[in-house]
């Protein structure tokens, strides 16, 4: 019973592909951009987390408030290296690692850009980058405290100067000679791709400047509660700085939730876009379904002289918006996930190899009953017409 | 006596259009008995196709009753009606109205298909029937791929699908030459033999000769001589 439905509409649905098609055709539209989105964003998530998690979740940083300040390195910072001690006394601090970026002119075989350049303790870094989970593609850690050495990340060796840099060259910053020491191993976003690190030290002596810090870095003692952990440092700042609030104390998992917030509601509003375009999708399938219905007023009228009760005549153009919905969900699914694959290989040239747009059955098979939920319910309307028609008049039609 | 298939009492079938009514029927009465061949003819306008769709039950009239095997259908629901019209009644037309989509097979096993005949004896009936009118190496062609003569031998073939007890044709040579149509008839005779009920409705007078016997109409009702 149902196949033969099923035989019958496919065969009217193949011998009128061209309005057929053009059904579908907003209803793929919207599916794919929905698809795409989602992807992306499920990808972007799942890369960002992993990040995260490579990061720890022992981890909290302190930075001056957002709204207070703009990039780092402008001067508008407010944490200074007193702060750092404060921090360190925290009991359940294993350590505190300052950060202090600068935009610096840096130059290589005569080519010279304006980069962030960041200085970091020579005390902490091995640890830090033990810690970070990153590795040395060539070259080792800096040597000691004052020797002109620079780590440079993936990017900065590869992609940022015409001539590719290697351990032992040399890079000027602020007209100063360095000896690059060590190349990271790309991480797979350009920004952490693209540091030039130095020691502390080393950063203050050339651009003078002896107290700020940009950032602290805390790694929390094994077994200590991130939040109660943040809570104390934040007291202690706020006590150390007479009442002053002007930071951020965050750990990982807020860090995280930040970044998801932000996620949300660009996902959000993509998503909302989406779904506009499947609303003009709907509208499109339930133009052209009444199109069917009327070019097909004379059939209905002989399918019910024939026998066939208003159910059945109404099944067969449900059907046929269903099928078209499945059809268009499917064909929707595959050219978001491409779509998607697109941005993805974008997302690689310009150095986002830690993209990696993912779609989970989960989300592809509700996008294709997303699909067929809304061509049926758009159909229906000309589906239930078409099966009132009395079959003397509607045989009179064409 | 025997029991008429069809009774028609005092049918009226009225159409509205804007402030103007129409009486196409006006207190027909008229009956069918198992097994006859009936012609039914009259001047354009006399109300032959409006009472084919009454005896078809394909319409409920405005006025009067409509009996199908005793049965009274004007209190019969649309979909009631449907199936009852699919297992009792086959409608050959003028215009032979097959589903231009569909393969001549397709075509014929569409009724059995509403009728949730299983796919396999759908097929082999309708080919059976098929080959029965001639047009057993049509079988797999659609309408626009026939002559009109064997379009309607199709529709013959589907209005047999369910083995109906009645066949109503509407002018049934209508858009056929005169030795096409004469064949068609021969046909509609041939399936009269198995004891099939036939009402057909013709302008031909001659054709009409064919048949047992004639209803006359005029002005919507049923009268003895044109
Ligand atoms: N759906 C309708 N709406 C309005 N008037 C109608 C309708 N159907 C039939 N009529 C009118 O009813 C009358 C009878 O029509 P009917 O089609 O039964 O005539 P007929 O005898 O079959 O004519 P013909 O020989 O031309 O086919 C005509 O005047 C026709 O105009
Ligand atoms: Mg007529």
């Amino acid at each position: 019973m149902i196949p033969d439905y099923f035989r019958l509409v496919l065969n009217q649905l193949r011998r009128r592909t061209l309005r057929a098609s053009l059904t579908v055709l907003g209803i793929i539209i919207g599916i794919a951009a929905i698809i795409a989105l989602l992807s992306i964003s499920q990808g972007l998530k799942s890369s960002i987390e992993e990040q995260f998690q490579t990061f720890g979740v022992d981890r909290i940083i302190v930075s001056p408030k957002a709204s207070q300040t703009s990039a780092p390195g402008t001067g508008a910072t407010t944490l200074t290296t007193d702060d750092i001690t404060t921090v360190e006394k925290v009991p359940d601090v294993s350590y505190a690692a300052a950060f202090l970026l600068e935009i610096l002119r840096v130059e290589y075989s005569r080519q010279k850009i304006s980069t962030y350049v960041t200085g970091l303790p020579f005390d902490l870094h091995k640890q830090l980058i033990k810690d970070y989970g990153l590795k040395f593609s060539e070259g080792n850690y800096l040597s000691s405290l004052s020797s002109r050495e620079v780590i440079v990340g993936h990017r900065i060796a590869t992609d940022t100067f015409d001539k590719s840099l290697h351990i032992n060259n040399q890079l000027l910053i602020n007209d100063v000679p360095f000896r690059v020491v060590g190349i990271l191993e790309s991480i797979g976003n350009p920004e952490d791709d693209s540091v030039i690190w130095i020691s502390m030290d080393n950063l203050q002596e050339i651009t003078g400047n002896k107290k700020s810090v940009s950032m602290i870095d805390v790694k929390l003692n094994k077994g200590s509660d991130p939040i109660q952990a943040a809570e104390k440092i934040k007291r202690r700042l706020q006590q150390a700085r007479e009442d002053d609030e002007s930071f951020d104390v965050l750990t990982a998992d807020q860090l995280l939730s930040q970044f998801n917030l932000v996620l949300g509601i660009v996902q959000a509003v993509l998503i909302g876009i989406a779904f506009i375009s499947l609303v003009v999708g709907a509208v499109g399938i339930t133009t052209s379904m009444y199109a069917a219905v009327t070019e097909r007023i004379a059939e209905i009228g002989i399918m019910k002289a024939i026998g066939a009760t208003n159910n059945q005549v109404m099944s067969v153009f449900l059907l046929e918006a269903g099928l078209l919905g499945v059809f268009g969900g499917v064909v929707g699914v595959l050219l978001g996930f491409l779509a998607g694959k697109g941005v993805e290989t974008i997302a690689h040239q310009a150095g986002f190899t830690i993209l990696t747009v993912s779609l989970s059955p989960g989300t592809a098979i509700g996008g294709v009953a997303f699909a067929a939920l809304v061509a049926l319910s758009s159909g229906l309307v000309p589906a239930y017409q078409a099966s009132r028609l009395n079959p003397v008049d509607a045989m009179r039609f064409g | 006596m025997r029991k008429p298939i069809i009774r028609l009492e005092n049918v009226w079938k009225t159409y509205s259009l804007g402030e103007a009514k129409v009486n196409a029927l006006q207190g027909l009465d008229l009956e069918i008995f198992p097994g006859e061949f009936v012609a039914v003819q009259g001047p354009s306008g006399s109300g032959k196709s409006t009472a084919v769709n009454m005896i078809g039950s394909l319409d409920y009239p405005s006025r009067g009753k409509v009996y199908l095997n005793g049965r009274d259908i004007t209190s019969f629901s649309e979909s009631d009606l449907a199936q009852l019209r699919g297992q009792t009644i086959g409608f050959v037309f003028q215009s032979f109205n097959l589903l231009p989509t569909l393969s001549a097979i397709d075509n014929v096993a569409l009724p059995m298909m509403f009728q949730g005949v299983s796919r396999q004896k759908q097929l082999s009936t309708a080919r059976e029937i098929l080959v029965r009118v001639g047009l057993g190496h049509r079988l797999d062609n659609r309408p626009g791929q026939l002559s009109g003569g064997e379009q309607q031998r199709v529709a013959i073939a589907r209005a047999m699908a369910n083995n109906p007890e009645m066949i109503l044709a509407d002018e049934p040579t209508g858009n056929l030459d005169s030795s096409t149509g004469k064949a068609i008839i021969e046909l509609l005779k041939e399936v009269n033999k198995e004891k099939k009920t036939i009402v057909m409705v013709t302008h031909d007078v001659k054709l009409s000769r064919e048949a047992d016997r004639t209803i006359y109409l005029k002005d919507g009702k049923a009268v003895k001589r044109l």
